[in-house]
């Protein structure tokens, strides 16, 4: 059993439903969409409780220091302040972890990143939360900083862990080990470090529960992994820490580990008051994991009309701090690193390391992101060298359906590469500049161009991702469904704990319901660990892992349903279906009404019926560790890009004119929110290309703020025309393909290689900086 | 209760600002529209123990034709010099800069006054306001006084406003019939300017008569290109003549190297954006 | 110190009001009503856009003072008939919402365009929204329902 706290919080999370209809396939509304447009949503940022205290952190001025002491006195003293906790009051492990146990809740003996915690203080108002943060007296002795990654791998260096500083070292091997070719090619291309960047910062409310537990209203991407992480850091089992998921404001990544979950539960069951933590922007830029820079060097080999021999790729990302997911970015970088080409001979090796730098992890297209921008970048180089266009060699080498991939898994659904890229052929370009419209020059509004200096160019990239987790891990999801009779009608509630991060999960499950159980009124109950694990909200899976349990957990209870049905009515069950809340015969005829059927207590006890099903996607496999060979991936998605770019030559200013997009979904659930999840991640694929870096310098962060850490706004964002393929993967549920990863991947490296087309430069780093177009 | 870090106060009269002004020192701060000072006080950047809005004084906002000039006075937000006719005939540059400063929001909040005597290297209005020849008002304790353009910005977020005055109006002497354009240079819609300049001129025929080049965000302060304004003076509307003229426009700059771009490029920036500025004026 | 205001029609006063405090965590905070939303706290995202006396502003560079007997309307108050605004609804027909941590201040924005121009070209609607950063949606969506809604307003299609 667990204990409900006595009063819950103002804007915790309640049921969510609409009696608007929407079956697979619709364009459904959003079920929180009334809520989200009349400010009434409770973000994690919003949750407020009576006595409720304001918990803040005391973080690291440097990227690597040994604690000498902390005195937490004149903080304490402060007039309003409750507590003042440090690694001492840690009562469980200090060691908290996604892919491995390497974080301390906060800090003990050493700190590794700039921000890194160190101290946490709870007090009656947020501003005397700060002021006394700043009374918490740390004395460090400065450490010497590792901050380049390529340093970090050379045993010389360094080393920040007993262990060394390689997280991980993948390596494919495939074919000869030094295959010859005709045409060679290679480059050497560096990714800066992206943010998230979500809106709503972390917050959450941590309230302290009767039975010496604890409750957490927080925004996060997978409640049962930060629910592993806080019970072993308080020292409690999993039935007294019970997380809730409050209203997330965007994740992208950036939620997957824990920021404030820990600290906030620590300072609620210390001061035995409700504690809200809420990071400000600055705070945000330290308090999450960023996407990983890299380093590549990439060299391919072809015969002479452009069909690629070999491959081969050393891949390199910076950790930072702390591992993180690092382990499953050089997974991606290294098992899908070349691209979707056909490649008969393979030689890849993919690092990750420890630094001083801030600590990196997941971030949407993760570890595919990176690499797509040097294979693309190469196989333009490739058709450049053999004389074919850059749509020309990219359809003769893509990856087709049958084909065995580089680690020797064979694709076996749909890989339409040469498709797609021929529909981004088929698609009109935008029109050539019109002088008289100003706003469509570079710059827009404050436009510095009238036109002069401006080159048009065009750009393509074909890539692909991996769906679901990978390498063997048990990936699954947990659903319970229940349909029974309110106010006389059918009706179906589904509980799962899969966040909804704004992606419009809750709408897919409830289109599901709809779908198998024939009923208009579908409740979403709120996301909680009060069920099984859903899995996290990453790797474009929900609605593959979390919609096959919704869908599983549908046919267990129709089949109880229709079993009894055909018990009344002389059909058999298999003749029998739910449709408009009728139990009807696959003849049409209406056979019984469900309210009724379900009504029936003889038939079902408790006027209803109630299923909860596991649900697991076919298994993965661990690679080999010599040669990367297996089947380490459940399903590909593909995508592809073409960009438009007007690149003012003389000021090095871009504007992408358009960002094209086709890409295969399997079944579009609903299509137009998979089409708000391409223009979305287009988006950040493209800010990537163009702006969107953290930039550090020896371990700090020069623009933690939307100031200086720039992302597209309307103006800087294009129109796209996109072209949604349905061909349904036979292994999934419904045939669907992950959505949300696949634009992010392919857009950037398009617009990239229009920058290129357009100016004639290499430009081997993203952000494309405005003097790397000027040379200045 | 918070043990408060500082006073609000908001009077009604300059009278009374100026005196909670010489109580508080040099912990008193003038609030105008808020809109840099409020995010800086939010970083901790600036801490003062008095806060003085200006928001509730009759009588400083707003723009007047003044004779031979236009009054502005320092409580006018962006939004209404961007838009204002009287400006757009007779100092029209000020108005295209109005524009292009952040977004509509601010644009609301913000003011003219605010924004130069804040005197951020990065601002929009500064430059403008000292190629006009802006007189600036300031009243203090022993009255009023008028500080030229030329001696109002003295150093990094420096001006010739002491700590016990108040900006209270801006005359802008009238630019009637000279073209103007505002080139501000950024990565991405609204933000600060990398580099901008202002450019004012007045032709005659197939030539300009006189041109007024400013720059932004070229030094701690905003920044006349003399060197350029006498090569066009007489030049050729043409674009190679004007490209000529303003070749020079960084010399003797000293721009930041910060992470939007370092002092080379913005260099290169100035030459470029003046060329345009004054082509566009011209225009051309 | 103490702090009147009208918001959303409605009278509040608030005491004790910290003097650094903004009028965005006086709204969220002491007045109930923290549907503008605290996403960068420095006026670059335009989350928090309230109407202050009659013009969209960012409530978190406002002091609290400074909005002392002013007038407010939040997204809370864009409707006061019980059903959507027309702005509103089309942002959740068209699919203008995901996350929807920008949408509160979007759509005040909207708000104030159409009620100035109620037939804005593309670029209008994208200079008059450049201070509203989306992370989620790209704003073809946020194009999409803001014609929609001029086209409502007009009693055109919808």
């Amino acid at each position: 059993m667990t204990s409900i706290p006595l009063t819950s919080p103002q804007g915790a999370p309640s049921d969510t439903s609409s009696a608007a209809d929407g079956r697979i396939g619709e364009n459904a509304l959003r079920p929180d969409g009334t809520l989200k447009v009349t400010g009434e949503f409770a973000y994690a940022s919003d949750l407020w409780m009576d006595e409720m205290v304001w918990g803040t952190t005391v973080r690291s001025p440097h990227p690597h220091a040994r604690i000498v002491s902390i005195d937490i006195g004149p903080a304490l003293a402060t007039p309003g302040v409750y507590a003042v906790l440090t690694a001492e009051d840690v009562p469980g492990a200090n060691a908290v972890g996604l892919e491995h146990e390497d974080q301390p809740v906060l800090a003990e003996t050493v700190v590794r990143y700039k921000g890194e915690p160190v101290a946490i203080v709870a007090a009656d108002h947020p501003e005397i939360a700060r002021q006394a943060a700043k009374k918490v007296v740390v004395e460090y002795d400065v450490l010497e900083a590792v901050t380049d990654a390529r340093a970090a791998l050379d045993p010389a260096s360094v080393q920040l862990r007993p262990s060394g500083n390689v997280v991980r070292h993948l390596k494919v091997r495939k074919g000869e080990e030094l295959p010859t070719a005709a045409v060679v090619v290679s480059l050497d291309f560096e990714v800066g470090m992206q943010d998230q960047a979500f809106l709503g910062p972390e917050s959450g409310l941590a309230v302290p529960a009767e039975d010496g537990g604890v409750d957490l209203y927080v925004a996060t991407q997978w409640l049962h992994v930060d629910q592993r992480q806080v019970c072993s850091a308080l020292g409690l089992p999993p039935e007294k820490v019970r997380l809730s998921l409050s209203g997330v404001g965007g994740a992208f990544g950036g939620r997957e580990d824990l920021s404030m979950h820990v600290h906030a539960c620590l300072l609620a069951m210390h001061t035995n008051k409700p504690v809200k933590m809420v990071y400000n922007r600055e705070e945000s830029f330290y308090g999450h994991v960023h996407r990983h820079p890299a380093t590549m060097s990439y060299e391919f080999g072809a015969e002479p009309d452009g069909m690629l021999v070999y491959g081969r790729a050393e891949i390199l990302f910076d950790g930072g701090a702390y591992a993180s997911s690092t382990g499953a970015v050089v997974g991606n970088g290294g098992t899908l690193g070349l691209g979707p080409y056909r490649f008969p001979n393979v030689h890849i090796d993919c690092y990750g390391v420890y630094t001083n730098n801030p600590p990196c992890g997941a971030m949407r297209g993760f570890g595919c992101v990176q690499a797509a921008f040097a294979h693309e970048a190469l196989m333009d180089a490739l058709a450049e060298r053999v004389g074919v266009s850059p749509a020309a060699i990219r359809k003769l080498n893509g990856v087709r359906e049958g084909d065995v991939n580089i680690t020797g898994q064979v694709i076996d659904s749909a890989a339409p590469c040469e498709e797609l890229v021929q529909i981004l052929l088929d698609m009109p370009l935008p029109a050539e500049r019109s002088g008289a419209d100003l706003l469509s020059l570079p710059g827009g509004v404050a436009n510095s161009t009238h036109g002069e200096g401006v080159v048009r160019g065009v750009g393509y990239a074909l890539t692909y991702k991996n769906v679901g987790f990978s390498e063997g891990f048990d990936d699954y999801s947990t659903a319970r469904v229940r349909l029974q009779v309110i106010g006389g009608e059918a009706v179906a509630s589904v509980h799962t704990a899969a966040a909804e991060v704004g992606q419009g999960l809750i709408t897919v499950e409830q289109q599901i319901c709809r779908t198998e159980l024939g009923v208009g009124r579908v409740v979403v109950h709120p996301k909680n660990t009060q069920v099984g694990s859903g899995g996290s909200t990453s790797a474009s899976r929900q609605t593959y892992v979390t919609g096959g349990a919704v869908k599983a957990a549908c046919e267990a209870v129709r089949a109880r349903v229709l079993a009894a049905a055909a018990q009344v009515c002389g059909h058999t069950a298999d003749d029998l279906a739910l449709d408009g809340g009728k139990v009807v015969a696959r003849s049409g005829e209406v056979v019984l009404d469900l309210a009724e059927l379900l009504g029936d207590a003889e038939l079902f006890a408790d006027e209803g019926v109630e299923e909860t099903v596991e649900w697991r996607h076919r298994p993965t496999e661990a690679v080999d560790p010599e040669t990367g060979q297996g089947n380490a991936h459940v399903q590909y998605a593909f995508s592809a890009h073409r960009a438009v770019v007007d690149v003012d030559v003389d000021l090095g200013l871009v504007k992408v004119v358009a960002l094209d997009t086709a890409q295969d979904v399997g079944k579009a659930i609903n299509p137009d929110a998979v089409l708000g999840q391409i223009q979305g991640g287009s988006t950040q694929g493209m800010g990537l290309a163009l702006m969107e870096e953290i930039v550090v310098k020896d371990g700090h962060i020069m623009n933690p703020s939307f100031t200086d850490y720039l992302i597209p706004t309307i103006l800087d964002t294009p129109p796209m025309l996109i072209k949604i393929l349905e061909y349904a993967d036979p292994h999934a549920p419904y045939g669907v393909r992950g959505v949300g990863e696949p634009p992010t991947i392919s857009s950037g490296p398009a617009v990239a290689a229009a920058i290129r087309q357009a100016t004639g430069k290499a430009l081997r780093r993203v952000p494309i900086r405005p003097e790397h177009i000027t040379g200045t | 209760m918070i043990p408060s870090a500082f006073d609000y106060h908001a009077p009604t009269s300059l009278d009374e600002a100026l005196t909670l002004l010489a109580q508080g020192g040099d912990d008193a701060k003038i609030l105008a529209g808020g809109q840099s000072l409020i995010p800086v006080m939010r970083l901790r950047l600036a801490g003062p123990e008095l806060l003085i809005d200006l928001g509730r004084i009759d009588g400083l906002r707003g723009i007047e034709d003044d004779g031979d000039a236009v009054r502005i006075g320092a409580m006018t937000p962006h939004h209404d010099i961007a838009s204002s006719a009287l400006l757009g005939e007779h100092a029209a540059l000020l108005c295209a800069a109005a524009r292009t400063v952040a977004d509509p929001q601010v644009r609301h909040r913000g003011t003219f006054g605010g924004a130069l005597v804040h005197a951020d290297p990065a601002g929009d209005m500064p430059a403008p306001a000292l190629v006009l020849g802006a007189e600036f008002v300031i009243a203090g304790a022993g009255g009023i006084r008028t500080v030229s353009a030329t001696d109002f910005f003295e150093g990094l977020f420096t001006t010739a406003v002491g700590e016990d005055e108040i900006l209270t109006h801006v005359r802008i002497p009238k630019h009637t019939g000279w073209g103007a354009r505002y080139e501000k240079f950024t990565r991405v819609a609204q933000q600060w300017s990398i580099v901008a300049v202002a450019a004012t001129v007045r032709a005659e025929g197939s030539a300009i008569a006189e041109a007024r080049v400013g720059l932004t965000n070229m030094g701690s302060v905003p920044i006349r290109a003399e060197s350029v304004e006498a090569a066009l003076a007489g030049c050729a509307l043409e674009e190679a003549a004007i490209a000529r003229a303003c070749a020079s426009a960084a010399e003797g700059t000293d721009p930041p190297t910060d992470t939007n771009g370092d002092a080379d490029y913005r260099r290169h920036l100035a030459t470029v954006l003046a060329t345009r500025a004054v082509l566009s004026a011209a225009g051309g | 110190m103490r702090v009147t205001a009208t918001v959303n029609g409605e009278t509040h006063q608030i005491d004790d009001v910290w003097e650094g405090e903004s009028l965005m965590y006086a709204l969220r905070e002491r007045m109930g009503l923290p549907g503008s939303k605290n996403a960068c706290e420095q006026g670059e995202c335009g989350s928090c856009t309230v109407y202050l006396d009659g013009v969209p502003v960012c409530s978190c560079l406002v002091a609290a003072g400074q909005a002392h007997e002013r007038d407010i309307v939040t997204v809370e108050g864009l409707s006061d008939t019980g059903e959507l605004h027309p702005v509103q609804q089309a942002y959740l027909e068209q699919g203008a919402v995901q996350c929807g941590f920008c949408t509160p201040g979007l759509l005040v924005a909207t708000h104030d365009l159409l009620s100035r121009n109620p037939h804005p070209s593309d670029p209008q609607i994208r200079e008059a929204l450049a201070g509203n950063l989306c992370r989620c949606t790209g704003y073809e969506k946020i194009l999409d329902a803001v014609r929609a809604a001029a086209d409502r307003m007009d009693g055109g299609p919808a």
